[in-house]
């Protein structure tokens, strides 16, 4: 098939009635999350799963990454207005975004951060239908060796590219492995870890883990301290449009921003928050006057809000064409596949072309409403920014509490949920990152496999990593990366404990 | 912050060497092949290499080099201890309370109680966003998505 008649289907799919409306719920709540401070896309699409399961595996995949890439519109509204990023992606969109506000342009800023949303989420989708069928062709021939090495390349970039310590990042990664062994063995059959309760059989559910490490955790976090007032900008939102000069400025930055962007989303490890800081760091090196970033120039917004979306797309590629989830929504997304019995990776567009392309119409259509919900609809979601966290954060202990017990009507899984919401809670106290830990236990049961059938094959003998090209080539770098901070250690001298501290903390 | 880089790095050992105990019981390989336990263990051994590591540099390094590393107390303020006990004790009591209490009942303490102990708000704030998120979740969970909430004591007098 060719890439119109791709086209063809992908909307023949998606302009089913029922489509569309999970398609709208999902956007409509993921940019509700992305204007509330204090719940991200990944606490939400963790609060949303057990919801989805009622849904059919398409719908549900539809409305989660609906989610997903509408969080990163809604980001930018917070940003703007109140100078705290609504999520971690739009954290720069403040430095430029609320001065232009405070100088009574917050219109053109919201305006560019939704248009050039929406251009960088097209770009990318256009690309996701161009780019990850010939991947998934490649990805066929894979076999276990190649597969456990990709996998093992993607576990080492997310933690060395953690925000954080890497030392303690793979202290979660090993963590992440060691929860996804609980239960039924893949291949064997033997009862790992169980305790011999009935309940771990089949593993610990993905879904009270990341509803407790996200959104518990977040919640608990954040009650910490006695809410403050936010100060929310009391001007009229005017001139939504942005003008002629302001198109001119921002086109370099959109154009620049939807394609690193893309890139950087398809790097594990990457996603909207990396593609969103190097984008305005770019930005401001290309840019004749690199000193008005910071005081409300438009650049500055334009190019780090393209990014994040472009990213947030870019990242789906890997995991509908690999199998390989390159971020810690993802992760949570390949979940949502295999609880409704779909392995994501490249039989996917074989076995249900459905799916894959009705999650690419999807996202066009998607990007359309965003646009729409974002501009004409701005007021609703300034009101929305002044529910107190007082009444806000119950509401989302609430929800985690009969999610987590609807997955299987059994309080087992409410109880796992609290215990991760307590541990996800002493992991930020102690400096420890969530993100490789869920990734990791997603994987894997996958890397398990993958690994001891690829010894099965070379009966015992770990060379067979090494004597296939493409699997010597993922684990040679993902070797060089775990050692290079090592060997950079030996060359510099270091400060005390910059192994163990976060490069945050420093 | 010396404390905490001990305490973390002795429980993460703590828990690599269960799950190796464990997997040394599953059998790391069984006639010459990997089992069972093989996966496990080499992730329970990267664990607790790992931890030995944060733990060494941790006594290595002097209190106040971690101050300057490490800018924040445990507790931000003097009364959150209070607030995260507050929220932990709501959560328990929900858990142990659905199936006795019911839905209807036990969400709407829990409600109550969280609005009232953390950030305290006027009783009519509270019994408004109560009662509207009472109803609101019941009707979203019970009757859009036909999930069996617990009815508990309450379920049975109205003999639902």
């Amino acid at each position: 098939m060719d890439f119109l008649s791709h086209l063809n289907m992908a909307f023949g799919i998606f302009l089913e009635p029922s489509n569309l409306l999970v398609c709208f719920l999902g956007v409509l709540f993921g940019t509700l999350v992305g204007v509330l401070p204090g719940l991200g896309p990944t606490a939400a699409i963790s609060l949303l799963l057990p919801i989805t399961f009622t849904l059919t595996p398409v719908q549900s995949i539809i409305m989660l990454a609906g989610i997903y890439y509408g969080a990163q519109y809604g980001g930018s509204t917070t940003s703007i207005l109140v100078n705290i990023p609504g999520e971690a992606s739009s954290v720069v969109t403040c430095l430029d975004g609320y001065q232009m506000a405070r100088k009574g342009r917050a219109g053109p800023a919201l305006g560019i951060s939704a248009f050039g949303s929406f251009i960088g989420g097209t770009f990318t989708v256009i690309m996701l239908m161009l780019l990850a069928p010939p991947l998934a062709g490649i990805a066929l021939k894979f076999g276990p060796p190649e597969s456990t090495s990709i996998m093992f390349f993607g576990l080492t970039m997310v933690t060395y590219l953690s925000s954080g310590s890497m030392i303690k990042a793979l202290m979660m990664a090993a963590f992440g492995l060691l929860l996804g062994c609980v239960g039924t063995d893949l291949i064997i059959g033997v009862q790992r870890y169980t305790l011999g309760a009935i309940a771990l059989e089949d593993g610990v559910g993905l879904v009270p883990v990341v509803m407790g490490l996200f959104g518990i955790s977040e919640v608990l976090f954040n009650i910490e301290e006695s809410f403050q007032k936010k100060d929310i900008f009391k001007t009229k939102i005017k001139g939504l449009l942005p003008t002629k000069q302001d198109w001119q400025d921002s086109a370099g930055p959109i154009a620049r921003g939807s394609v690193v962007g893309f890139f950087l989303g398809l790097l594990p490890g990457g996603g909207a928050l990396i593609a969103s800081l190097i984008s305005y760091a770019m930005e401001k090196k290309v840019s004749k006057h690199p000193e008005k970033f910071g005081t409300g120039d438009i650049r500055g917004v334009a190019g780090p809000e393209t990014a994040n979306n472009a990213g947030a797309g870019g990242a789906f590629i890997p995991l509908l064409s690999l199998g390989i989830p390159c971020n810690v929504v993802m992760a949570i997304l390949m979940g949502a596949f295999m609880i409704h019995r779909i392995t994501p990776g490249p039989l996917l567009m074989k076995e249900h072309p459905d799916l894959f392309w009705g999650i690419v119409g999807s996202m066009y259509i998607g990007n359309i409403m965003l646009l729409v919900l974002n501009l004409p609809l701005i007021g609703i979601w300034v009101k929305i920014l002044k529910i107190p966290y007082a009444i806000l954060f119950p509401l989302i202990f609430l929800f985690c509490l009969i999610g987590s017990y609807s997955l299987n009507n059994s309080l087992f899984d409410v109880l796992i949920m609290i215990c991760f919401g307590i541990l996800g809670y002493l992991m930020r106290k102690f400096h420890y990152e969530a993100a490789p830990l869920v990734m990791a236990f997603v994987l894997g049961p996958m890397l398990e496999e993958n690994f001891r059938q690829s010894l099965l094959i070379s009966k015992g003998s770990l060379m067979i990593f090494f004597l296939r090209p493409i699997s010597a080539a993922f684990i040679t770098v993902s070797l060089c990366l775990l050692v290079s901070p090592l060997i950079l250690k030996l060359f510099r001298k270091q400060r005390p404990g910059l192994l163990i501290a976060g490069k945050d903390d420093l | 912050m010396k404390n905490r880089e001990l305490i973390g790095s002795l429980f993460w050992i703590g828990v690599g060497v269960i799950f190796c105990t464990g997997a040394l019981k599953y059998r790391l390989f069984k006639s010459g092949v990997p089992g069972a336990g093989l996966f496990p263990f080499i992730g329970g051994i990267i664990l607790i290499t790992l931890s030995f590591v944060v733990l060494i540099s941790s006594l290595k390094t002097k209190e106040e080099d971690w101050r300057k590393i490490f800018k924040e107390k445990f507790f931000p303020q003097e009364n959150s201890w209070k607030r995260i006990l507050f929220a932990l004790l709501a959560l328990f009591a929900y858990w142990i309370a659905l199936e006795y209490l019911g839905f209807l009942l036990t969400t709407f303490l829990f409600m109550t109680f969280l609005l009232r102990f953390i950030e305290p708000q006027s009783w009519i704030t509270n019994f408004t966003t109560t009662i509207l998120t009472t109803t609101a979740s019941y009707l979203l969970f019970k009757i859009g998505l036909k999930v069996p909430l617990p009815k508990g004591i309450l379920g049975m007098w109205i003999g639902g």
